[in-house]
């Protein structure tokens, strides 16, 4: 099949391709397309760019190994997503555990009293839109998990209701209310910003 | 339930700055890194459950948690105590029958007498009841027949005679089966020299008293 054709095609019959004739460019052609978008949601759940290229390969590499696993009953992006949510996830729950770890040592070693810096963001400082969006996602790093995760694939990703709640594995009722809490979580935290 | 419409109207600034938020984009060689890892292999291949398995880092843990339950298993295995094999116990003593020793057979000689007596007495025999090995026979307390079978048969004191029918004393005859003496399942007593002639006056009594009771 030439490049046109494969350019052509939606991201089912590319996976599909992929499949049954082993295309690699209908896979690179999924790459080009999921990459940014796939970036900005990992990046904005776990708020570090590195760890979040990483993310987005890894779920690549996954989905080029197992691409037999996908069934077309299914809309690949939301096969896609939940893939790249999962591991975001477990580098989350990773990071978590070294930073308890490197917090311990710390105090081990030193046995002394020690400062966590504080990340608190000071209005006076707002000046331009790429510090907002810094203390913005600072906002979003402290907004409960599921929360988070649901509020990004809505307000950011801006993907609807159904294809969320096949993402997390809930339903939209509670999709919603997770939606709402998120957003009240994060106006709170960030109301200086509104105030002004 | 929540009205997330008007939520939604709560919420404008909030959605209106998210999706103002500027949008990242992988890096420039993304895909030539992908593809160049996903060539080179790099990514960790899947594992087997039995190389899992059998990783050291699994394999020493749970070897070491295995011998230490074997060990705790073995080390209360001896302190708990030892279970009584119910073949190889004695049997328990019975309280209720109570042997003499050493009570004196009645010679043979006396036996015949008392059986020629009898018979020449011309009386009806009587069922002859069992008795202990060992002690005076039923015939020689009887003295009603010359039955030879019962020659060898004992007679065991029990207890009081609490209603005083058979002698309206203080002893009472209680009859058993012929069993060897070994393979009884009573409690052996030494008695007193006392007790011994208490006996020996009780059996005179209720011999007396049997051939009274004969004639």
């Amino acid at each position: 099949m030439s490049d046109r054709n494969l350019n052509g095609l939606s991201d089912e019959e590319l996976i599909l391709e992929f499949q049954n004739n082993n295309t690699e460019r209908a896979f690179e052609i999924l790459v080009q397309r999921y990459k940014n978008p796939l970036t900005n949601f990992v990046f904005r759940y776990l708020g570090d760019y590195e760890s979040c290229v990483d993310v987005v390969q890894e779920t690549m590499i996954k989905v080029y190994r197992y691409k037999d696993t996908y069934q077309s009953i299914a809309k690949f992006s939301t096969w896609i997503y939940t893939i790249a949510g999962n591991l975001a996830k477990t580098e989350l729950q990773r990071r978590k555990r070294r930073t308890i770890l490197s917090i311990n040592a710390f105090g081990k070693d030193n046995d002394e009293n020690y400062e966590i810096p504080d990340e608190n963001y000071r209005p006076d400082t707002i000046t331009d839109s790429g510090i907002k969006d810094e203390i913005i996602q600072k906002a979003f790093m402290k907004v409960s998990e599921s929360y988070r995760k649901a509020v990004i694939l809505r307000d950011i990703q801006e993907l609807s209701y159904e294809e969320i709640a096949d993402i997390m594995g809930i339903t939209v009722g509670t999709v919603k209310s997770r939606i709402n809490r998120g957003r009240a979580q994060l106006q709170k935290l960030l109301k200086n910003i509104y105030n002004e | 339930m929540e009205n997330f419409d008007e939520n939604s109207q709560q919420y404008n600034d909030i959605i209106k700055t998210l999706k103002q938020l500027q949008k990242l984009k992988a890096p420039a060689n993304f895909e030539a890194d992908l593809m160049r890892r996903i060539n080179s292999g790099k990514y960790e291949k899947e594992k087997k459950f039995w190389e899992k398995f059998l990783l050291p880092s699994r394999l020493i843990p749970s070897a070491a948690l295995g011998l230490a339950a074997v060990i705790v298993f073995f080390v209360l295995n001896i302190n708990s105590a030892p279970v009584e094999n119910p073949l190889l116990t004695p049997p328990r003593v019975r309280e209720d029958v109570v042997a003499t020793k050493n009570i004196p057979v009645t010679p043979k000689e006396t036996q015949e007498s008392l059986k020629k007596e009898n018979s020449n007495n011309g009386k009806e025999k009587q069922p002859a009841p069992f008795f202990k090995e060992g002690t005076k026979s039923y015939a020689e307390i009887h003295g009603t027949t010359g039955d030879s079978e019962v020659s060898n048969l004992g007679i065991t004191f029990t207890g009081e005679d609490t209603d005083n029918t058979l002698t309206g004393n203080t002893s009472m005859v209680s009859f058993g089966y012929p069993i060897n003496k070994s393979g009884l399942n009573f409690r052996n007593s030494t008695l007193t020299r006392e007790e011994r002639a208490q006996i020996q006056m009780m059996k005179k009594r209720l011999i007396e008293m049997m051939k009274q009771l004969n004639k």
